[in-house]
């Protein structure tokens, strides 16, 4: 029993799931639950696609094409007026606001509201399974980390570790949707986090990879768009055209972004008209699919026509015009979905048109370059789109399959990004990333206090607390140390793990050692006012100690403090410094 | 290696007694300051919780700044010592005394102790101080 105890006390202090270790541990957790999230989305999606259209499948475009005409447009206009309906009641009965998750992860504190979050999430299942012209990345990216939050709070995790698990969540859902791994991580660090170090990027990575794992277990893992076709040549015509695609793309994305911004301002106003503005919405749409079903869904079916040249310049021109259309009047009437597809496909359409006119002008081009084109188009559209080159390129290269044509991909990503920074173009995710909102971290750093980043600890005991029994919270949850606090919760010291740890099989000192025998009182205190870089500074004169305790002006025990927590929140005040200084 | 020294305790049967006469027998180990630390420390935490193990033993002791040396008084008692109740009956007394920052010293001395009272058959009515004495600091080396 002694021998069990001790391996399981040695296998836990190894791997102590609330230190740096333990991000990863919960990474892979949270690349599950998203992967799972992800398929009940879908699953979810195609049933009332099915129930709406009459015909099964999950493919919006598919079941529309097979339905009756009528049917096409009471598809749509009936997921308007319930999707309209379903966020109605959550605007005027739920208080609270449904926090977007890259607000959460990139400045909140890693609170998403369960309720309106859901409802919106089933709102968006509703509209999407409508097939509307409108993402689904975005609302199950949403739905993942609403859960994700919920386990993070029940696990009392801090808020800077709350917030980097729901990023790993966010992560495993994009993963999921677009099985890419590694464009999964990416996304949720260069767009959402705002940061690419590897303490971010690692476990973001981890969990799209345990995500995408899932994925291959439980459904199909397959690359969405795989396109090993395409080739673009690494010469220097070829290099040219990319700059000249790169431009194009980026005004393009730009005027997309604009048409996006000014149609939603002008329209999304009266919420009580809801339910009426998107049946209006399905109604428009529901009336073009009976003429050019493809613009119905996310456009993935587009994607999929235009590399693999199934479809003529003039049908494709006719789709790019009714996309834009179609995906602006449904944002701009308020429904919950993403973007992320329809701007992608815009961008696989651009290039597809451009490509066309090089033709036209006599640039010999063969298959294989059309294609090459449209993906370049889709890297440089999203760049700007998105203000995020890197997962631009690895996203169109991963879903494609399309890595040997990654040179012009580089300098059409790179020269959209240029362009978008001369004309200042703002990402379409600026908003819900919520740069704009003020938390602590927004203050100058000599002002940011400890009690914004502390965490609430329960591993607390009493003075006469029995060893057997501080040991078994050390085995439960192996911190750096345990507090002694008095029944009036008075902070009367710490036991550090280090101190008892070689004493646990000890049956003759179990009972007979109490906790006021080997609590430290020498350990520095925090005060919850005490600047967080005064807080630094004790952490770097005590590198032995990896948590401390925080107690108030009354000597009450307010909470600890772990080192990473605490370069973690200056890592953000500079982070947002620097985006501050960047607009 | 701390310093054993042995003391026996015959003349007491009160806890107060018993401690202050251990003390007393430190003055010339300690100075007056940490001397008087350590009584604070020992009398806190019989106060928090008693330190009577079991068997006859209680093991008195105190944390204290700035001690170079680990402390370890053996008292014996042939009639026992009420610790602090009389159906609690301390014929070894082990004063304890360590730094404050040696907290894993404190449970090594405090293990040794116990595990040597069950490893020796005492004889209170008859015992031999000085062999007593010997025995404990073989756990000690």
């Amino acid at each position: 029993m002694h021998t069990l105890l001790k391996a399981v006390f040695y296998l836990r202090s190894r791997v102590n799931l609330k230190g740096r270790a333990g991000i990863y541990f919960f990474a892979v957790l949270s690349g599950i639950l998203a992967a799972f999230v992800a398929v009940a989305f879908q699953a979810c999606t195609a049933a009332i696609l099915t129930l709406f259209t009459g015909v099964e499948g999950n493919d919006a475009v598919y079941s529309l094409d097979h339905a009756a005409p009528w049917r096409r447009v009471f598809s749509l206009v009936l997921g308007g007026v319930i999707a309209g309906i379903i966020l109605l009641f959550t605007s005027k009965k739920l208080r609270e606001r449904a926090t977007p998750y890259m607000e959460a992860v990139s400045i909140g504190n890693g609170y998403i509201p369960v309720r309106s979050n859901l409802l919106r999430s089933l709102a968006a299942i509703v509209t999407i399974g409508s097939g509307a012209s409108i993402g689904r990345e975005g609302p199950l990216v949403q739905t993942a980390t609403v859960f994700a939050s919920i386990f993070g709070r029940r696990a009392k995790f801090s808020t800077l570790r709350l917030r980097l698990f729901i990023a790993c969540a966010a992560s495993g859902a994009m993963s999921a949707v677009f099985h890419t791994p590694l464009a999964g991580g990416l996304f949720v660090s260069e767009i959402v986090v705002g940061t690419m170090s590897i303490d971010i990027l690692a476990p973001l990575l981890v969990s799209s990879c345990s995500s995408y794992l899932t994925l291959t277990v439980i459904g199909s893992s397959e690359p969405l768009y795989e396109m090993s076709r395409a080739y673009l040549s690494s010469g220097l015509s070829t290099a040219c055209f990319a700059v000249l695609l790169g431009v194009v793309s980026s005004l393009l994305a730009k005027a997309w972004l604009v048409w996006l911004s000014k149609s939603r301002s002008l329209l999304n106003r009266n919420k009580n008209l809801l339910p009426l503005r998107l049946a209006i919405a399905g109604l428009a749409v529901g009336l073009i699919t009976i003429w050019y079903p493809e613009i119905a869904g996310n456009g993935s079916h587009i994607i999929r026509g235009v590399v693999s040249l199934n479809f003529s310049l003039e049908f494709v021109s006719w789709l790019f015009v009714l996309k834009v259309l179609s995906v602006g009047l449904f944002f701009a009437m308020g429904a919950v979905g993403g973007v992320l597809t329809p701007s992608l496909t815009i961008g696989g359409v651009s290039g597809f048109i451009f490509a066309h006119v090089l033709i036209a002008c006599g640039v010999p081009l063969s298959q294989e370059e059309i294609i090459g084109y449209s993906l370049l188009g889709m890297a440089a559209f999203f760049t700007t789109a998105a203000a995020a080159p890197m997962t631009s390129l690895v996203l169109v290269v991963e879903f494609t399959a399309a890595g040997k044509m990654i040179f012009p991909l580089i300098i059409g990503v790179l020269v959209s990004r240029a362009v978008a920074k001369i004309f200042s173009a703002k990402s379409m995710y600026e908003a819900e990333a919520g740069m704009g909102l003020k938390t602590a971290f927004d203050r100058p750093l000599k002002d940011v206090r400890i009690k914004d980043i502390f965490r609430k600890s329960s591993d607390t005991v009493f003075a006469t607390t029995l060893l057997r029994d501080i040991a078994r919270i050390f085995i439960r949850n192996p911190e750096f140390a345990v507090y002694v606090v008095s029944r009036s919760n008075k902070y009367l010291g710490s036991i550090l793990q280090r101190d008892v740890y070689n004493f646990m099989k000890s049956d003759s000192l179990s009972q007979k050692v109490i906790a006021d025998d080997i609590l430290r009182t020498d350990l520095p205190v925090l005060t919850p006012e005490m600047p967080l870089i005064d807080g630094i500074k004790i952490f770097t004169d005590n590198d032995a100690f990896d948590t401390l305790p925080i107690v108030d002006s009354r000597g009450n025990f307010y909470g600890v403090v772990n080192r990473t927590d605490i370069f973690m929140g200056f890592n953000e005040i500079a982070r947002r410094r620097q985006w501050r200084e960047a607009r | 290696m701390a310093s054993i020294t042995t003391v026996v305790l015959d003349d007491f049967t009160l806890q107060t007694d018993c401690l202050e006469f251990m003390f007393a027998k430190l003055a010339d180990r300690l100075d007056e300051e940490k001397l008087s630390d350590l009584k604070e420390a020992v009398y806190t935490r019989e106060d928090t919780a008693s330190t009577f193990i079991d068997e006859g033993l209680a093991v008195p002791h105190g944390r204290i700044r700035g001690l170079d040396e680990d402390i370890i008084m053996l008292g014996i008692s042939r009639c026992g010592i009420d610790w602090p109740e009389p159906d609690r009956k301390a014929h070894i007394v082990v004063l304890v005394g360590v730094d404050r920052t040696r907290v894993s010293a404190y449970l090594s001395i405090l293990q040794k102790i116990i595990k040597w009272k069950r490893a020796t058959k005492i004889d209170f009515d008859n015992f031999d101080a000085l062999e007593l004495e010997n025995s404990l600091k073989e756990f000690f080396k």
